[in-house]
């Protein structure tokens, strides 16, 4: 990659986290946390937009301690050449599996709602070679289409908004009947869902500003989607009953926006799917960049384009793999503890290993 | 990106091994001692033809012949400026009249080049040198508005296919010493020239540098009109949109100027070309700077929703039709299907044959006559509209949606962005048709991340949108104030962003003497 | 090569078919669904779909329409069969109406709703309603200013909505609510009379998911003040003197312009009452004894007892059928989570004290004394 060329700015760095975090889980997320949580999901999802600012802290740390390598420099400098690029591969092979997971997600959802008859492959594809070609154009192209599909939250959140009129407030209420464990556990739904942060820990050295300027758009980014994400919760949990009604939609925010109808146009559903695509695709066309670029970065080769395809056909392969809502769970299962290694703990134990090895990026080096 | 750096690279390689026939234009060729060498050698280099004249001249003292091509020099001018002042003089004036009119030049082979401008050669007996002057014959054009880009308040001026002319309008317009012209030759056999103009003071020197070297990796025999040059030296071929701007407009190229961007014209042909450019200085007409602010802006966003509507109405048009009719509201729902009960083609095939009938008679009235070209449009447009919806073969909101896509996409003020677009909406309405609305979205984001990619000579083509600029919107979407343009915008890469600092001094002037 | 090749694979995909399309003009649009019990138990659907007949010279297409129905042991059996019959799929989508027959009603109306929440095609913004005697009659009327029986049902529909009879509740609204055990729902109330036109008359109550009883369109109006639902208009008309001779300049006509509701609710020793103040701004409309002003004092006060008097019949009818509409229950949850877990989840609203106080102010009269 040359490295002039894909440079971001700190602006454009907000709008790539923001879009890497909220995916396919925006749809689903009230319906998981009010399982768990009931009328007080709204206050898990705050949680968790507490939890993973302190993960971030981590992660900046993290960069601050080497500002110009990404992770997969930072792995073979600090633990060695055998071990960083097995952690290497092991990291490209996360991302893959995630994408993977958010692709059946994303196709389980188009089919139900949109096209049941396509087979469920065909949609995979489209989306697949959508962002194959999203991601093709280097760094600073993909920043630009992140910045630029931005305000389509913004018409999400007016869509979501203008069915609050037919909202009753009684459902939240009491607020904090449910215990601290109840709620952390709702958190722990949410926190899923703000995945995607970890972006930072490969894209920082092209972010063209200071640490302190990256940790705010970072910071920024964080607290735009907590709030986001707890409006939706919010949203859905004063539209739906608490206990059974929304027990009995996976994707309430559809649900909520179905019956409206405005001069010229009904089934708002059909169009909030259509720009909530957009959302999926920034957030795979991200999976698939993380995963190629990691497979780049263990050979010489320095081109991770030509890693695209590849990639893409591993998350097809695996996306079709679960097609019932119990191996969504497993999948889920799985990924569990996957998401604490690779996201906290790794980047924690690195932050501990450069701080006691006192092992720093030289400054002058470029 | 990738592409750009391959377009920079190839032609580093070409460089080495430069073309045979530019060296040989280069050899220098001495002026012989006999008048009929000079004569075979002129023969001999234009291989006889029969327009090339060489007359001997016999007055008093003086000998040699006259050279000149018959279809390029003016014989009038040969005779007012050449002629009479040589038979008017005497003997010793004959010398410093040589001297004062003419050029002098030793080398045969800039002769033979100079020739082809037009101009006429006088070699004198026994003198090794030669004297030329341009006489050349000009049959241009008068300067008038272009036909495909009428302003309807503002100037009439548009160029024309003299260089020179096209230069002089520039200059008029722009008389600063700042402003820079550049002349330079493109084509192996036969050579084309271009001039580049742009202001020495606002310019960004690396983009006429990527520019120069970039025409320098130009290898092809030669440029036969300015959409060669555009597609050799662009960004990416690969891409419906345009990438560099051609206008015949005078004022829209001055206006372009002094926004620091480079202009190029080429000999022969009345478009200058315009770089860097934004995919939305394809919407801006002199028109909106003319017009109240307020309106300019509405009309402009209006072209802006011209180009959603070109793109996106047929395919959501199928769409609906095909996939998703429960988005219509229930008063809509029994008249659409009222009209379309009847029809036996599947949507797509319905929208396919109306827009391509449309480009049809567009493509089949461009060229003809006005006259006729009109006929065509009533034939057309009227004839086959009515009769088809009377037959059942294509229903009557079909027509209203082909009919307001046409409109729309005809209202763009370019006509290669509005080429892009009806293009586009082809490959839309294939989406469509198969995945409904979420072709379209597909098609969509393709779009818009293509938008994203694009370059024009290192400036983000969707700029100010992606990357975004706010200050930059001012000019953009709407058009604020004339007074609110403080700075140049950012996509010229302008060295001096400043552009005025009060335009509206005299309001502040007041408070300035407190 | 690359991109020649993914351009041949978009068109293999392009060209292999278009799986999810159903063409508008193949769709036979069901507008209204009418459901039943026979008097065989078994199941009764029936449909209303638009005839479009072509224009004759004008350029509107006119709509009429034409029922059909069959029997069958579930609601889509019996669409199998009218499929049949009418040979084309029918299609829900655009449906605007769904009809309960009240044999069907008192029993459950949940389970034929359950296609209709499950299929994302089907149209969430149905009103449901209610019929006295068989829904599918309804649908056989034929109106004679209105040749389609869906618009005409709707525009009834519409214009009950907009005096207040009938709260302005979808499908999608009522789910909510449908399976909240804090509260009930209310229905419009629709009858077939003899002049084979439509009526809406009033309410239906629903206890949970059965129909209970009805209230009259006056009742109705009073119990969606309650409610704080107010339409366009809410009209009144009382009987307020006694001496006239002549009938009609005994009464008054009034409409509510402002409604200022005040609920509150209180738990003492596990006993839950209710405190419901309406305070209504109204507009004379129809006065024939005229001199408003002189009488206001006495109108209002006679009024309001009235009004009073009124609330309190709707509240204990809404006690008998323990219909809560206003979802007590949901409060309770809400600010006395701990009293809602003792209480008793079916029957709690019965036992709640009502103190209802409506208070009439006159604050217009036209545009004459």
């Amino acid at each position: 990659m040359e490295k002039d060329k894909n440079k971001v700015t700190h602006k454009q760095l907000v709008f790539m986290i923001i879009q890497a975090q909220i995916g396919v889980g925006i749809l689903s997320l009230p319906h998981d946390v009010a399982l768990v949580a009931k009328q007080d999901g709204w206050i898990s999802t705050l949680i968790a937009g507490a939890i993973s600012q302190v993960i971030i802290l981590i992660i900046w740390g993290l960069c601050m301690r080497f500002p110009s390598f990404s992770l997969y420099q930072i792995l073979p400098h600090l633990l060695g050449k055998v071990i960083g690029k097995f952690l290497t591969l092991s990291y490209s092979l996360y991302f893959m599996v995630t994408g993977s997971l958010v692709l059946a997600r994303y196709s389980d959802i188009i089919d139900k709602w949109i096209l049941p008859r396509t087979p469920n492959w065909i949609t995979m594809v489209l989306i697949l070679i959508t962002c194959i070609y999203i991601v093709s154009a280097g760094l600073t192209s993909i920043a630009r289409f992140y910045v630029l599909v931005s305000p389509i939250l913004f018409l999400l959140l007016v869509l979501i908004s203008y069915s609050m009129k037919d909202a009753n407030f009684l459902y939240i209420l009491p607020i904090g009947s449910h215990n601290i464990s109840t709620i952390l556990k709702g958190s722990k739904e949410a926190a899923f869902s703000m995945l995607g942060f970890e972006l930072f820990l490969f894209i920082h050295p092209f972010v063209q500003s200071s640490g302190k300027n990256k940790l705010k758009s970072f910071t920024t980014a964080n607290i735009f989607v907590t709030v986001f994400y707890t409006f939706m919760v919010f949203a859905s949990l004063v539209y739906f009953e608490t206990n059974a009604d929304i027990a009995l939609t996976p994707e309430p925010l559809l649900y909520m926006i179905k019956a409206y109808s405005f001069q010229v146009l009904e089934r708002t559903d059909l169009f909030f799917l259509s720009l909530w695509l957009i959302i999926v695709a920034t957030s795979i066309a991200n999976w698939l960049f993380l995963s190629a670029w990691g497979l780049a970065s263990l050979g010489r080769k320095k081109k991770y384009t030509a890693f695209l395809p590849l990639v893409a056909g591993f998350n097809l392969v695996l996306a079709l793999v679960p097609d019932q809502e119990k191996d969504f769970e497993n999948f889920n299962q799985f990924l569990g503890p996957t998401h604490y290694i690779f996201i906290v703990i790794i980047p924690f134990v690195l932050l501990l290993l450069s701080i006691i090895l006192s092992k720093k990026e030289e400054v002058n080096k470029v | 990106m990738k592409l750009t750096s391959l377009i920079f690279k190839r032609p580093k390689k070409r460089d080495n091994k430069q073309n045979p026939s530019k060296q040989e234009s280069q050899v220098f060729k001495e002026v012989f001692d006999t008048i009929d060498d000079n004569t075979s050698f002129f023969k001999q280099a234009f291989s006889g033809s029969d327009d090339l004249k060489i007359n001997t001249l016999n007055v008093r003292t003086i000998s040699g012949i006259l050279v000149f091509l018959e279809t390029m020099a003016d014989k009038e001018k040969i005779q007012k400026d050449i002629l009479k002042p040589i038979m008017e003089s005497d003997n010793t004036q004959v010398g410093d009249l040589l001297k004062s009119t003419f050029q002098r030049s030793t080398n045969l082979y800039q002769a033979q080049q100079e020739l082809l401008n037009g101009t006429c050669i006088l070699i004198l007996d026994g003198n090794k040198k030669y004297y030329m002057l341009d006489v050349a014959l000009s049959k241009d054009r008068p300067v008038q508005e272009p036909n495909n880009e009428q302003v309807i308040q503002g100037s009439h001026e548009g160029f024309v296919e003299n260089l020179m002319t096209n230069l002089h309008l520039i200059r008029k317009a722009i008389k600063t010493p700042n402003l820079k012209l550049e002349h330079l030759n493109v084509g192996d056999q036969i050579q084309s020239k271009l001039s580049l103009v742009y202001r020495e003071d606002l310019a960004n020197k690396e983009l006429i540098k990527e520019f120069k070297q970039r025409i320098d990796g130009v290898s092809i025999d030669y440029i036969p009109s300015f959409g060669y040059l555009q597609e050799l030296i662009e960004d990416s071929t690969w891409s419906p949109f345009p990438q560099i701007l051609y206008t015949e407009r005078v004022d829209r190229v001055v206006g372009h100027l002094n926004e620091g961007r480079v202009a190029v014209f080429i000999e022969g042909n009345p478009s200058c070309l315009l770089i860097p450019i934004t995919f939305f200085a394809f919407f801006h007409s002199p028109d909106d700077y003319n017009s109240r602010w307020i309106i300019g802006s509405f009309v402009r966003s209006l072209r802006f929703l011209s180009i959603v509507i070109a793109v996106n109405l047929p395919a959501v048009y199928i769409a609906v039709i095909g996939f998703h009719f429960e988005v219509l509201p229930d008063e809509l729902v029994l008249p659409v299907i009222s009209s379309i009960r009847n029809i036996p083609f599947p949507p797509l095939i319905e929208a396919l044959v109306m827009e391509l009938t449309i480009e049809l008679i567009r493509e089949a009235g461009v060229r003809l006559p006005s006259r006729i070209g009109q006929t065509i449009g009533i034939v057309g447009g009227l004839v086959i509209g009515d009769a088809v919806v009377r037959a059942g073969l294509i229903s009557n909101t079909m027509i209203v949606v082909v009919a307001i896509t046409a409109v729309a996409a005809y209202s763009i003020p370019t006509s290669a962005m509005s080429d892009a677009v009806r293009f586009l909406r082809f490959i839309l309405m294939l989406l469509a048709s198969t995945f409904g609305f979420v072709g379209i979205a597909f098609g969509t984001m393709l779009i818009l991340s293509h938008l994203c990619r694009l370059e024009s000579f290192g400036t983000p083509y969707f700029t100010p949108w992606a990357p975004f600029h706010l200050k930059d919107l001012k000019d953009t979407f709407i058009r604020l104030p004339i007074w609110k343009f403080n700075t140049r915008p950012y996509d010229s890469k302008s060295t001096n962003p400043d552009r005025q600092s009060l335009a509206r001094g005299w309001k502040f002037n007041g408070k300035r003497q407190k | 090569m690359k991109r020649k090749l993914s351009t041949l694979f978009l068109l293999c995909i392009l060209l292999t078919g278009c799986w999810d399309q159903h063409l508008m003009k193949n769709a036979i649009l069901v507008q209204i669904l009418s459901y039943d019990l026979s008097e065989d138990e078994e199941f009764l659907l029936g449909v209303s779909i638009p005839i479009i007949e072509e224009p004759s010279g004008g350029p509107q297409a006119l709509v009429k329409s034409e029922t059909f129905s069959a029997k069958g042991l579930t609601p889509r059996e019996s669409r199998k069969k009218i499929a049949r019959e009418i040979s084309g799929n029918l299609d829900t989508s655009k449906n605007k109406l769904i009809l309960f027959g009240e044999q069907i009603a008192v029993n459950d109306i949940y389970p034929t709703l359950d296609v209709i929440w499950r299929d994302p095609r089907n149209s969430l913004g149905a009103t449901l309603g209610i019929v006295e005697g068989r829904a599918v009659d309804l649908l056989n009327i034929k109106p004679k200013h209105q040749s389609n029986v869906s618009e005409y049902i709707q525009d009834a529909l519409t214009s009950a909505e907009e005096n207040t009879i009938i709260p302005n509740e979808t499908i999608q609204t009522l789910a909510s609510e449908m399976l909240d055990p804090g509260e009930d729902i209310v229905l419009p109330h629709l009858k077939r009379n003899d002049k084979n036109s439509a009526v809406v008359v009033g309410l239906a109550l629903m206890n949970e998911r059965k129909y209970a009883g009805s209230l009259s369109p006056q009742d109705s109006t009073l119990l969606l003040l309650m409610k704080d639902k107010k339409g366009k208009f809410a009209r009144f008309t009382k009987k307020v003197n006694d001496e006239e001779e002549f009938n009609i300049n005994n009464y008054i006509s009034f409409n509510v312009q402002h409604l200022k509701r005040k609920l509150k609710i209180q738990v003492k020793n596990g006993l839950v009452s209710v405190k419901l103040n309406l305070d209504l701004k109204v507009n004379i409309e129809e006065y024939p004894k005229g001199d408003v002003p002189k009488q206001i004092n006495r109108l209002n006060k006679e009024l309001s007892e009235e009004l009073t008097n009124d609330a309190n019949r709707v509240i204990k009818t809404l006690q008998q059928l323990n219909c809560d509409p206003f979802g007590m229950g949901r409060r309770l949850m809400a600010f006395h989570p701990n009293t809602w877990e003792m209480l008793d989840k079916k029957d709690y609203f019965k036992n709640i004290e009502f103190t209802t106080n409506v208070k009439v102010d006159i604050i217009s009269h036209g545009i004459v004394m």
